[in-house]
């Protein structure tokens, strides 16, 4: 391989400019909010765009060789600097890897005369997409990565085909490129991968159980002030309303209409950011919808547990608190925290968590903690498994964790021995007697803690509206009034009115909070936690067992025993949610509209694809035979269409035949040559536009040859000199297009019948020398008789 | 086998490459759970099934037909030949490759054929490298768009051709030919004078006479061209003998002493030719002395270039091992251009070979060690020996026209 050979440089540089600007694209999609400027994209997407001018004007002059190799050896020695300085400045590698592979590409293709300068630019390329590709949580980077492998397929193609035009004959034996090919190319390998990508599931993490695919970690510096955290507050969200859900219960008043509401007190529940305070009340609500969309965790979970951050267990005056405890202080060795002697589930819950906006010391994760991965040295941990770090947790810190939990009845169980201070959790101050009633007579028929915990589940999920707006009246007490009165809510009152109800009837019960995790990116597999994704939900404790994670809230899933790894299918909920969020929080907006045009279309596209599939489904074992008999169909439709356009041609010219103007011989033979070339197409060949008569005549075969006086004659008609009619061309001519039809009725089927019948002849053919071949080497193989 | 320029990169392989890369972001995508990268391990796997699946997609409803092929041929000289492509369907085509039997060991791609739609007739310079003859049969249209990692293959009937491809020739100023070795010395002088000897019959024109040997009174008496023959031409006769002896040669393609020695041949005789002496053609094939019998006429210098054309180098013993046991079957007088690819030991026995047939040995050498290596050396030139022991050694990369002056 002579990679130090020199090439024509002008018929590289487009592709290698335009793979730059891809890669660049693709790098910029993993840029953090916390960027300095000089790795910051828009500074490195001039220097990639400046390559090109700075590259002509320093070869422009005398000594332009040597000038550009001093300019690119420039460009490259600063890169390496500013390298050094990113790594002095953060200890971070990563920018400073990108800034050192920017530098080096941008450097060569300003260099760019040998071989050698191309496979640099390319293998820089391929890494800064690998590195890339595990750093970003965008789903632009999957179209830069797709440009940047057809501009790399296209670079890769050119060498092939410089090598194929070396060894040809004869000459000139260049290859005009033409875009169209390139464009071919791409569009049929998207319409094959795009099937396959939708609707194979994804692979899932391929190490083994006890190694770890977490990030690496950042350490970050806490700021001196913790970050302001507004008040309680909850979350909410999303789903309509569903008054068919609510059920008609006789004994109890129906849902007042909301408009016809208004009491001073309440409050608009608007989405909010989802950090719990120390305590919080049910129906505390804050109003900043600008914030609630922030994506504030990047989380790739292998199962879709909620983030659990704090756990209430005290409810007074409408206002979920703990019990105050002395944390216990544990000390992290090498950033690692391994939690021994904990009972553990057989699921084995691993999380990755990056913060992507500032959050309070809390940690999220699913509960059942077994091993963590932090940057810090030692943790805050509370009786309840809370876990709180020193500092507020900043963004673009990267921790793991990974928890063992065990599924009981469709729902996680947390395994833990009885808590010490049992009666908290039993603890009914701020319940009512009609709370107390409704819990006792829902779960008078189920026997045993576990089914009369998810009967009390089951009838909030059903019988109860999910709602963002609270509205409440004096003479309730917010659960009453969301229990009896409005029978809608957001999580909190769902949450509270299940813990609540849970220990009337004496299962003791808390209130935990964090965030949900959704349907996590199809594209990039990303669960994007947003602020008001922050939810509240309740662990009930079964004696002999541990705490058992009930969600109440109907907007919010059951959990599934099984991860989705289709990307149709997680398509399905994302799109959805986002549509929903989106039209909840910026009502009107273009990026709103457009959301909700893609959502409508792709739930379109799922349709079909559904009937399609369920039909394909519904035949069974029959398809084969399906198949078969629609493409026999199909020819015999395809077959009768072309034996139907014949007959009808054939009706027309007999026509024309028959009505020839036989008065007006001119006329007459004009008509009759229109005729003898519409006889004359299908049963050989097309006249092309510039052939004359006469020219057409000599292109066919000698039977369907157009007879010499005729063409005389239609020349005498068509050019005005001579006799049209000499010695009755006309007439002869005539029986002799009757004739043809009567020879070769139906052209066009018996060309398309002749044309298969050749194409089934090569398929045997082919067919008989595959089984040649296999008789033969069958043959040599029986010949070999190692045991002689 | 048409030789081609040898392409800077050719252990490079597309398919290699994706291989690795498809194989790196696979790992990579797997083991570090990166959905991205798994999409585009998906889309680089259909990226290769699309480049399989192209190629033949290309190859449909396309024809090809020789619009123009010459017969015949010499290495080095550019030929005109053209192709009719037809492509019937509206499927663009990017990538069509026309291969044709153009060597001795099989097809070799031809023509590369532009984006084209409709019928198109395309025109191409053919350079042969190689001297031989070739069967032209059927044409193989292929494709490797876009990638090259698969090829479509699709054979089409064409009409059977035979082309003949002719070795160069460089003009030789001067033959040393002589009657036989009496009169040598003699008719060196003579010929050097530009004297032609006495007169001794008059003969029918034949093509490449001069002019001045046309006897004009005869020929207006007798009512066609007759031209005077000398006495000193009567004896003289030039006898190329050739040696296929495979392992005697060293160096291969058309530098090598096979083809140069061939060269040479083919100088010679077409020299000859046109100073109207008889040439002849002395080889030896599996055992058996093969002879084209010495004669000015065109059609046996026609026979001497179409042999020249076809004679390929096979195992068997060198020109100085089977010449002396077959001197009854060889001619008598006249010179012989003796090939020596041995030493001085092997030329004596060649010239005395020569001599016991009353012939001139006119000995060609090359300098074999120069021909192993390839070492050119520039302006070396090629030396005559002596007047009466006519010994030429060639340099490797030798300009032949400088051979025999004295």
């Amino acid at each position: 391989m002579k990679l130090l050979e020199a090439i024509d440089a002008a018929r590289y540089t487009p592709r290698l400019w335009w793979l730059m600007l891809a890669t660049g694209a693709a790098r910029f999609t993993t840029e953090r909010p916390g960027t300095q400027l000089i790795d910051s994209w828009p500074v490195w997407l001039v220097v990639l765009v400046a390559c090109v001018p700075v590259r002509s004007m320093a070869a422009r002059g005398p000594n332009g060789a040597a000038r550009t190799q001093h300019v690119a050896t420039g460009v490259v020695v600063l890169g390496v600097a500013l390298t050094v300085v990113r790594l002095l400045a953060s200890q971070d590698w990563r920018p400073a890897s990108f800034m050192l592979l920017l530098s080096v590409m941008a450097g060569t293709f300003i260099a760019t005369t040998q071989r050698l300068h191309v496979w640099v630019i390319l293998l820089t390329s391929w890494l800064l997409l690998l590195l890339s590709a595990t750093q970003t949580h965008s789903p632009w980077f999957l179209p830069c990565a797709a440009c940047c492998t057809f501009l790399t397929l296209s670079l890769l193609a050119m060498e092939q085909r410089n090598q194929r035009q070396a060894t040809a004959a004869l000459e000139p034996a260049v290859i005009t490129e033409h875009p169209g090919g390139g464009l071919m190319f791409a569009a049929l390998s998207l319409l094959l991968a795009i099937p396959v990508y939708l609707f194979v599931p994804k692979p899932g993490n391929w190490l083994p159980e006890n190694a770890t695919n977490a990030p690496e970690y950042r350490e970050t510096t806490a700021p001196a002030q913790p970050p302001s955290l507004p008040d309680p507050v909850p979350e909410p969200m999303l789903p309509e309303p569903e008054p068919q859900q609510l059920p008609a219960v006789e004994s109890e008043p129906p849902a007042a209409p909301v408009a016809e509401i208004s009491q001073p007190t309440s409050r608009i529940a608007r989405p909010e950011r989802g950090d719990y305070g120390e305590d919080f009340g049910i129906n505390d609500i804050e109003r900043r919808s600008t914030f609630a969309n922030s994506v504030m965790l990047y989380v790739r979970s292998s199962h879709a547990v909620n983030l659990r951050g704090r756990v209430y267990d005290r409810f007074a005056d409408n206002r979920w608190s703990r019990t105050p405890a002395e944390p216990q202080r544990l000390q992290l060795d090498a950033r690692s925290l391994l939690l021994v002697g904990q009972p553990a589930g057989p699921t084995r819950v691993t999380q990755a968590v990056e913060v992507s906006l500032d959050l309070d010391a809390t940690l999220l994760h699913a509960p059942g903690l077994q091993r963590l991965r932090f940057p810090a040295s030692s943790l805050l941990v509370h009786s309840d498994g809370v876990l709180v770090a020193d500092a507020p947790l900043r963004a673009d810190t990267l921790y793991s964790a990974e928890s063992r939990l065990a599924l009981r009845d469709g729902r996680y169980l947390l395994l833990e021995p009885a808590p010490l201070g049992f009666a908290v959790y039993l603890q009914l101050d701020g319940a009512s007697l009609r709370l107390r009633e409704l819990a006792n007579r829902l779960s008078e028929n189920a026997s045993g803690t576990v089914a009369k915990a998810l009967a009390l589940e089951q009838h909030l999920r059903t019988s109860y509206a999910y709602s963002y707006e609270t509205i409440a009246q004096q003479n309730y007490t917010p659960l009453d009034w969301f229990l009896f009165e409005s029978r809608r809510g957001h999580c909190e009152f769902f949450a509270s009115a299940l813990a609540m109800m849970l220990r009337a009837v004496g299962i003791p019960s808390r209130v935990a909070t964090g965030f949900t995790l959704g349907d996590p990116n199809p594209i990039t597999g990303f669960h994007e936690v947003r602020a008001l994704d922050g939810h509240a939900w309740v662990e009930a404790f079964i004696e002999g067992q541990g705490w058992l994670m009930l969600e109440p809230t109907p907007f919010y899933p059951l959990p599934q025993p099984e991860v989705e790894r289709r990307v149709a299918s997680q398509m399905d909920g994302y799109l959805e949610r986002l549509a929903y969020t989106r039209v909840q929080l910026d009502p009107g907006t273009l990026n709103t509209q457009l959301t909700v045009l893609t959502r409508n279309t792709w739930r379109s596209m799922r349709i079909a694809q559904r009937a399609v599939t369920n039909t394909l489904s519904a035949l069974g074992w029959m398809l084969p035979v399906a198949v078969i008999a629609s493409v026999i169909g199909l020819m015999a439709l395809y077959l009768l269409a072309l034996a139907a356009w014949d007959w009808l041609d054939n009706q027309q010219i007999r026509r024309a035949l028959a009505t020839l103007p036989v008065h007006d011989e001119r006329t007459a033979t004009l008509l009759l040559g229109a005729i003898l070339l519409k006889m004359t197409t299908p049963r050989s060949s097309a006249r092309r536009p510039d052939w004359t008569l006469r020219e057409y005549s000599l292109q066919l075969p000698p039977a369907a040859a157009i007879p010499e006086d005729f063409i005389e004659a239609f020349e005498a008609a068509r050019y005005g000199a001579g006799d049209c009619d000499a010695g009755g061309s006309i007439a002869k001519t005539t029986r002799l297009a009757l004739e043809r039809l009567r020879g070769d009725p139906l052209p066009r089927l018996y060309a398309t019948v002749t044309r298969l019948q050749r194409a089934a002849n090569r398929l045997l053919a082919q067919v008989e020398d595959a089984l040649k071949d296999i008789y033969s080497v069958a043959h040599r193989l029986a010949a070999i008789r190692p045991w002689k | 086998v048409i030789e081609s320029p040898r392409h800077p990169m050719p252990g490079m392989r597309v398919h290699w490459i994706l291989a690795a890369w498809i194989g790196i972001v696979a790992a990579v995508a797997l083991f570090r759970s990166v959905d991205l990268l798994w999409s585009l391990v998906i889309l680089l796997i259909f990226a290769c099934v699309a480049a399989a699946v192209l190629p033949q997609l290309q190859l449909l409803g396309v024809r090809v037909r020789r619009l123009q092929f010459p017969v015949s041929g010499v290495v080095g000289k550019s030929h005109r030949v053209g192709y009719e492509v037809e492509v019937a369907s509206r499927l663009p085509r990017y990538g069509l490759e026309i291969h044709e039997r153009l060597g001795d060991d099989g097809w070799s791609l031809a023509a590369f054929v532009p984006h084209s739609q409709g019928r198109q007739a395309l025109f191409f310079d053919w350079t042969p490298q190689r001297r031989g003859c070739w069967q032209l049969a059927d044409l193989r249209l292929e494709s490797r768009y876009p990638l090259g990692v698969a090829r479509g293959r699709r054979m089409l009937d064409a009409e059977a051709q035979e082309i003949v491809i002719y070795p160069d020739c460089v003009p030789l100023p001067w033959l040393p030919v002589h009657g036989d070795a009496r009169g040598l010395a003699e008719d060196t002088e003579a010929l050097q004078r530009g004297g032609r000897g006495e007169f001794f019959a008059l003969k029918p024109y034949q093509h490449g006479d001069e002019a001045r040997s046309v006897h004009w009174r005869a020929s207006a008496r007798l009512g066609e061209v007759v031209t005077r023959e000398h006495q000193r031409q009567e004896g003289r006769q030039l006898w190329v003998v050739l040696d296929l002896a495979a392992a005697a040669h060293a160096g291969a393609g058309p530098n090598g002493t096979c083809e140069q020695m061939i060269r040479i041949a083919h100088s010679a005789i077409v020299k000859a030719h046109s100073d109207g002496i008889p040439v002849g053609l002395l080889y030896r094939v599996a055992d058996a002395i093969q002879r084209v019998p010495a004669s000015a006429d065109r059609s046996t210098f026609q026979q001497l270039r179409d042999t020249l054309a076809r004679v390929q180098p096979h195992a068997q013993v060198p020109v100085h091992g089977w010449l002396p046991r077959f001197h009854e079957q060889l001619p008598v007088g006249g010179t012989w251009l003796l090939f020596n690819l041995a030493g001085e030991r092997q030329r004596a026995t060649l010239q005395a070979a020569a001599r016991q047939r009353s012939a001139i040995p006119l000995v060609v050498e090359f300098d074999l060690p120069g021909f192993t290596e390839r070492r050119e050396t520039a302006a070396q030139p090629i030396t005559l020996r002596s007047a009466n022991d006519l010994v030429s050694i060639v340099p490797y990369a030798a300009d032949v026209s400088g051979l025999f002056r004295p």
